[in-house]
């Protein structure tokens, strides 16, 4: 069985994607007294990006995956060679989560020693590198923000800075 | 009432050389010789991480830093491209070409001085080109009808929707992404909110700077940090003593080679011009002439100087042409002028045709601090040299960590809303995603910068005039169209070059359709450049009708 090819995929996702934003234009309100309304120009934007969304689906059934696409044999395989823009992104979403209650200094730290602790060399001598690099990066961004610039960061409520 | 030119000039000569703005000028051009010289640290992400320490500044001050972190950006790649033959941007590609092979041949010092000056002279070649075009260029500008503003937005989109080559379709896709993500929220003309599914932390729509980060930023920085092994790998660089450099001797090749340092700045300078091309273009594109056009072609590509001259006067020339737009049109050139110009309008100043009449010291400014700044420039890369060469051997996975929060803390600096730090996640998934499928970042970008510029216009036409013919009767307007078709048409033309017979008609048909919209135009030099053109192409359609459409055979 030949397996459908990525490009088919994402072309249905932007036609679906385009149908949902197109409906949401219907419920626009229509400001009194305006030359043209406010959903006619996401409109403009939305029929040529279908249109193209179509042509990308077209052409992803006539041509097949493009030829630099990476495959994978398992899900395994995909996670393995994604595995570290994933933690990345992981990692900043834990710290987004953590934002509120560690602010912005003491999340930053973590987030920037997790980072270079989970793609960088593991020894205790490379930790202690990590965390220093942590503390004088982030710390001083953040000084020069709050004492020098005079900019108020997000505080952490567990914390306190 | 009108102030004097040299007034005008003495005032912002005035301004940019105090002592302070001097610093903020070469504290910008050492952190962009920093973030050049460190492949996969982009100029576009320097600039942005400086952003956020101007918004305290005034203008002035604020502009004069990131012109500093444009300039010394741009120069800044050549140091590991030459070293190390791994260029530090996109922009010096090229300068790998003989730059390296020099090093390797024991010349790393010369061909080091020569990049450096070559940078310096594209970079006071455009510089002045700026001075002397933006102000003429704003006065056509201020020809513009809506109409006309809408077709040059089109052609701006369409024209880096087709550097995606081979992915048209996905680049064009994506300038309609980004169109769509500008009009989420309130549109600005009736405050009417759409496109929100109901979400009321939409209503004010994204913070330009957050989608523009989280798109750029992040999707640069996953992808140089996917696979552990080059995250990890430190830059490791030649002996230090590389970086001794014999200027006199460098000097005197460059000069020696005049025509070809004129050419390549020229050709540097003209892609600038054009909306979303940029160094990386304008390197390679310069380096392929000085290439046709040497007597020993056979030696580029082995440690030619002219290789290096070439690839970075262009390379540093595009800057004053990507300027030279965005001051007189408020149409950024390039990614980097994209977020110049958002940092313009944090500041309060709209860049547009009435942007240099209505403040001209403000303006000339902008254009005395990036003079300035390569004169800096110049100096810091003399007497810093062997910083950079250290700098190198940073690994990208601690520099990537850093970088990113460094982004959070400057997106939040913007407005004060955790809101903006999400926004910056959420873009910096799409971004990536969006890369690893297949589409470009960069039509996304002036996607979203050029979207409320396209509303606007398109509203203000329609409010004008419901007549639609008005887009391709008008002549500026039907002149960007044009253009807007041949550069979609381009990637075909590019593709089928020597094997399909319809492209030899392309050069003639685009010679004789820009001279139609030209030929309409008021007065009397431009319908007499029209004329020209016309014959032109009629001459090139006889001259081709005689030889035959026979393709090339070489």
């Amino acid at each position: 069985m030949s397996r459908v090819s990525r490009d088919v995929v994402v072309a249905l996702v932007l036609i679906g994607l385009t149908l949902a934003f197109f409906w949401t234009t219907f419920d626009v309100r229509r400001a009194p007294f305006a030359a043209i309304g406010a959903e006619v120009w996401p409109r403009v934007i939305l029929v040529p990006m279908f249109l193209l969304s179509v042509a990308l689906l077209i052409k992803a059934l006539r041509e097949g995956d493009p030829p630099e696409k990476p495959d994978f044999d398992s899900f395994r395989d995909w996670l393995a060679y994604y595995r570290n823009p994933i933690v990345c992104f992981s990692l900043f979403f834990v710290f987004l989560l953590g934002l509120r209650s560690l602010g912005i200094l003491v999340a930053g730290m973590l987030f920037t020693f997790a980072m270079q602790a989970v793609l960088g060399h593991r020894s205790p001598g490379h930790f202690i590198m990590y965390a220093a690099v942590a503390v004088a990066t982030v710390g001083g961004m953040w000084a020069v923000f709050t004492y020098g610039l005079g900019v108020q960061l997000p505080r952490g409520r567990m914390t306190g800075i | 009432m009108e102030l004097p030119f040299f007034e005008i000039l003495g005032s912002a000569f005035g301004n940019v050389l105090t002592p302070y703005n001097l610093m903020l000028i070469a504290v910008g051009v050492l952190a962009g010789l920093i973030a050049g010289s460190i492949p996969g640290f982009t100029i576009a992400m320097a600039v942005i991480l400086t952003l956020p320490f101007t918004f305290l500044m005034p203008p002035v001050e604020g502009l004069s830093m990131m012109m500093g972190v444009f300039v010394g950006g741009l120069a800044g790649g050549l140091i590991p491209g030459i070293l190390v033959g791994i260029p530090g941007t996109p922009s010096s590609v090229a300068t790998t070409f003989d730059g390296f092979p020099m090093a390797r041949a024991g010349k790393p010092g010369l061909a080091l001085g020569i990049g450096i000056w070559s940078c310096f002279f594209g970079g006071i070649f455009s510089a002045v080109i700026l001075a002397i075009f933006a102000p003429a260029l704003a006065r056509v500008g201020l020809e513009f009808g809506p109409w006309d503003y809408f077709a040059l937005v089109i052609f701006a989109l369409t024209i880096t929707a087709s550097l995606a080559g081979e992915q048209l379709v996905k680049g064009l896709i994506a300038g309609c992404i980004g169109l769509l993500i500008a009009a989420i929220g309130e549109d600005s003309l009736n405050g009417v909110t759409r496109l929100t599914f109901g979400f009321d932390i939409l209503d004010q729509g994204f913070s330009f700077l957050a989608v523009l980060i989280g798109l750029f930023a992040f999707s640069q920085l996953m992808g140089d940090i996917r696979d552990t092994d080059s995250a990890r790998r430190p830059m490791a660089l030649a002996d230090p003593s590389a970086a001794r450099v014999p200027h006199i001797e460098s000097i005197r090749t460059i000069f020696g080679d005049v025509g070809n340092l004129l050419r390549s700045s020229v050709i540097g300078t003209l892609v600038g011009v054009l909306p979303a091309a940029g160094g990386s273009i304008a390197n390679i594109l310069a380096y392929d002439q000085a290439k046709k056009a040497s007597r020993t072609p056979e030696r580029f590509g082995k440690g030619a100087p002219e290789g290096v001259v070439a690839a970075e006067s262009a390379n540093n020339a595009t800057a004053g042409g990507a300027l030279i737009t965005m001051m007189a049109l408020g149409i950024p050139g390039d990614v980097i002028t994209a977020v110049m110009l958002g940092a313009l309008l944090a500041h309060n100043v709209a860049p547009s045709p009435s942007f240099i009449p209505n403040q001209p010291v403000l303006a000339y400014s902008i254009i005395v601090a990036f003079f300035v700044a390569n004169f800096i420039m110049l100096a810091v890369q003399i007497f810093s040299l062997r910083i950079f060469t250290v700098v190198t051997k940073i690994p990208l996975y601690a520099l990537a960590s850093v970088i990113l929060i460094y982004c959070a803390i400057g997106v939040f600096n913007l407005n004060n809303v955790t809101f903006d730090i999400w926004a910056l996640f959420a873009f910096g998934v799409l971004g990536y995603i969006m890369k690893v499928l297949g589409f470009p970042i960069a039509p996304i970008i002036l996607g979203v910068v050029l979207g409320p510029i396209a509303e606007a216009n398109l509203v203000r036409a329609v409010s004008v005039s419901s007549d639609p013919t008005l887009f391709i009767t008008r002549p500026w307007s039907l002149f960007f169209l044009i253009l807007a078709g041949f550069s979609v048409l381009f990637v075909w033309y590019q593709a089928q070059r020597r094997t399909h017979r319809w492209t030899l008609a392309y050069p003639i048909a685009l010679v004789i359709a820009i001279s139609l919209p030209i030929l309409m135009m008021p007065g009397t030099v431009r319908p007499v450049i029209g004329a020209a053109l016309l014959l032109l192409g009629a001459f090139l359609l006889w001259r081709r009708w005689r030889i035959g459409w026979v393709l090339p055979t070489d």
